[in-house]
């Protein structure tokens, strides 16, 4: 069985414009649908998967993902022909009515939610598509199942956390032999997702996309001094849920739209609202601070309530809230589980891997396999690489190497001569991180790289450090982790050893934490070439490694998009493979 | 609040209101979809609680927003629910 899943919706954000056309213009992110995205499953296993926004240039891009789907069918050799299922990450139809409510939320569902909305997509983009193998797979089911299914465990607890679904913003499933059963559903109205979201709207960031700021900004403030607000705002119940009445002070129609009087109260009970553009104060610090540790709180009441209740010591994650490595990190830590794990592609692209994973089990039972690090995306052949280098070879010197092992050794030799390196191979990654196929690298013991990299390559905030990829090998060396424990998915923080803090400036935060990355010789072979050779380079089997893009922009999927990011940024070297390209001074 | 006191089922639907969804109601006849009282949300969270509180099941497909305009109305679908010979198939008329 071939099914295709897809994520997004693309009249989302067109339908907040008509209808409110005067927000500014980070308030047009709160709304649904964004970082659409195509998966392929046949006969049960990943076979391609890929988020829209890496072919369209638009990041968080909610369009209907063709470019994304085309690609998926090219991997896997076939044509639309051939698939026998289309699933949507969002199922609406069960509240049609709940949109009656008043014209504009049924025009809403008409133009943005409904199947026909959906079908008018794929009349449009995939004409030859019969309209009756069109599925639509409830949103968090379809995160539950990206997680369950690739957890590689026959019983788990799974955990979907996000903003909202059609209706709800956490959702608990026992899954077990192949089946999800729902235990507990929270409403929208206690969405913590969404409530981090406005704090990080509040404190001049992106709502739906800089909450990892926020984040990462949290460990430079202090989360007593704000504690009690949050305490007070967030009630954790005996059921395991969140209550947040601020959510539901809004009123009217336009107040609940886009949480007036819920900011209206953060202005006056927390603190100002903060500007984008003006500075980021130890007030903006302690309410990060506090408001990460309110998050920590919640993920652990949660599941730790129904860890006790059903008494599962397993614990898969999804959803875009379970991106946030830190809350996830001191889940694991708890020990209220045995074993977590979180799908690493958890936000709104990996729903659509989730709908064709569980369409596909509804079509007969599938093997459960722990995911592999998730490189599902397009690889591009030397001819495609050949083509770009010629389009800019008066700008740039090239080396061929003729064994990845040369190209690792220079490599090697470049990164410990402190050189930032844009590093391109294979097939790309599908979610958000960069985990060795569209990084950039560079060494984590030159105190001033993560300076260089934020200002020069990133051109992002200053605060934020940068993540490190280590050997499966050597990670509990430098790290606070068990010999040989891993973490391919860089979705997790965890302490760096205290006397190698030093050491490592560009990866170690404030508080001494890392996101890390174990990188091993079965699971990312090439990657872990390179460290292998970097160790002998620099006495350390790791590198800085940040994803291949520059602020406000995609990670690049194409030789051509990589060499023009290189070109347009300082990074001093890219391999495209076994091509060594440096600039050309003139 | 002027609403009269002694219907279980209004006392159960009023306190709902007033205290899972937040909403204030100052009668049984008011127009909660006429005032804006009850959004999308608020609509799918009531249904949920009558269905914990009444131990009922309100197939969701079924239902049409008109059922619940005011207090009054959905006293009379509450019951309906409540009631199988009213609603053999478990879908109020």
């Amino acid at each position: 069985m071939k099914v295709l899943g897809v994520s997004g919706l693309e009249n989302s954000a067109a339908f907040k414009k008509i209808h409110w056309p005067h927000l500014d213009e980070r308030e047009y992110r709160m709304c649904q649908g964004f970082d659409a995205a195509a998966a392929l499953v046949v006969d049960g296993k990943v076979v391609a998967a890929a988020a829209e926004e890496r072919f369209n240039r638009k990041k968080h891009s909610g369009d209907f993902p063709a470019q994304a789907i085309r690609y998926c069918l090219a991997e896997a050799g076939i044509s639309l022909g051939d698939v026998d299922e289309l699933a949507h990450s969002f199922d609406y139809a069960p509240y049609r009515a709940a949109y009656s409510i008043d014209p504009l939320a049924a025009k809403r569902y008409r133009d943005v939610y409904s199947k026909d909305a959906l079908l008018s997509l794929v009349r449009r983009d995939l004409p030859e598509f019969s309209l009756e193998r069109v599925q639509q797979v409830n949103h968090h089911l379809s995160h539950a199942a990206s997680a369950y299914f690739t957890s590689g465990w026959d019983e788990c607890l799974v955990v979907v956390i996000d903003g909202m679904g059609e209706m709800h913003g956490a959702s608990v499933y026992h899954a077990c032999n192949g089946k999800l059963q729902a235990l507990h559903h929270i409403s929208a109205h206690d969405s913590i997702g969404i409530f981090y979201s406005l704090v990080t709207l509040h404190l001049g960031f992106d709502f739906n996309s800089d909450e990892y700021k926020i984040m990462g900004l949290a460990p430079y403030g202090e989360p007593t001094r704000f504690q009690r607000f949050f305490d007070q705002s967030v009630d954790l119940r005996k059921d395991g849920s969140p209550h947040i009445p601020i959510l539901r002070l809004n009123r009217t129609r336009d107040e609940r739209e886009n949480f007036v009087l819920t900011r209206q109260y953060l202005s006056e009970r927390l603190v100002k609202e903060r500007h984008p553009d003006s500075e980021i104060t130890d007030e903006h610090r302690d309410v990060a601070a506090a408001l990460q540790a309110c998050l920590d709180k919640v993920l652990q009441h949660l599941c730790g309530h129904f860890g006790k209740q059903t008494g599962l010591r397993r614990l898969a994650l999804a959803g875009g809230v379970t991106l946030n490595c830190t809350a996830n990190g001191k889940l694991t830590r708890s020990g209220l589980f045995d074993e977590i794990y979180v799908q690493p592609a958890a936000g709104d692209d990996g729903a659509a891997l989730g709908a064709a994973l569980y369409r596909a089990s509804q079509g007969g039972k599938i093997d459960n396999l722990r995911s592999p690090v998730p490189f599902f995306g397009p690889s591009y052949a030397n001819t495609d690489i050949e083509v770009a280098v010629t389009e800019y070879q008066d700008r740039v010197e090239v080396v061929r190497f003729s064994s990845y092992e040369n190209t690792c050794e220079q490599a090697a030799k470049s990164i410990a001569d402190g050189k930032v390196l844009g590093w391109f191979r294979g097939r790309m990654e599908f979610g958000p991180r960069a985990l060795g196929h569209r990084s950039i690298l560079a060494d984590p013991g030159h105190p001033e790289m993560r300076d260089r990299i934020n200002a020069m390559v990133k051109m992002r905030e200053a605060f934020r450090p940068f993540a490190p990829a280590v050997s499966l090998e050597q990670a509990h060396q430098w790290f606070d982790i068990p010999p040989l424990t891993e973490f391919p998915y860089m979705i997790m923080t965890v302490d760096v050893r205290d006397m190698y803090r030093a050491e490592l400036p560009a990866i170690t935060h404030v508080n001494g934490s890392a996101r890390v990355q174990t990188v091993s010789a079965e699971g990312n072979g090439e990657f872990h070439g390179l460290l292998r050779a970097v160790g002998k380079s620099t006495g350390r089997e790791m590198v800085l490694n940040t994803s291949f893009n520059i602020k406000g922009q995609p990670i690049v999927n194409t030789p051509k998009q990589a060499l023009e990011t290189f070109l347009g940024t300082g990074i001093d070297q890219l391999f495209l493979e076994n091509v060594w390209i440096r600039r050309r001074w003139t | 609040m002027n609403l009269p006191v002694g219907n279980a089922i209004q006392d159960t639907v009023v306190r709902i209101l007033r205290d899972k969804l937040e909403v204030e109601v100052s009668s049984s006849e008011t127009d909660l979809l006429e005032t804006g009282m009850i959004d999308s949300l608020k609509f799918v969270d009531l249904i949920f609680n009558l269905e914990q509180e009444f131990g009922i099941t309100m197939p969701m497909e079924s239902l049409e927003v008109e059922q619940f305009r005011t207090i009054a109305d959905i006293v009379l679908l509450v019951s309906r629910f409540q009631s199988p010979a009213k609603a053999p198939s478990g879908v109020p008329s």
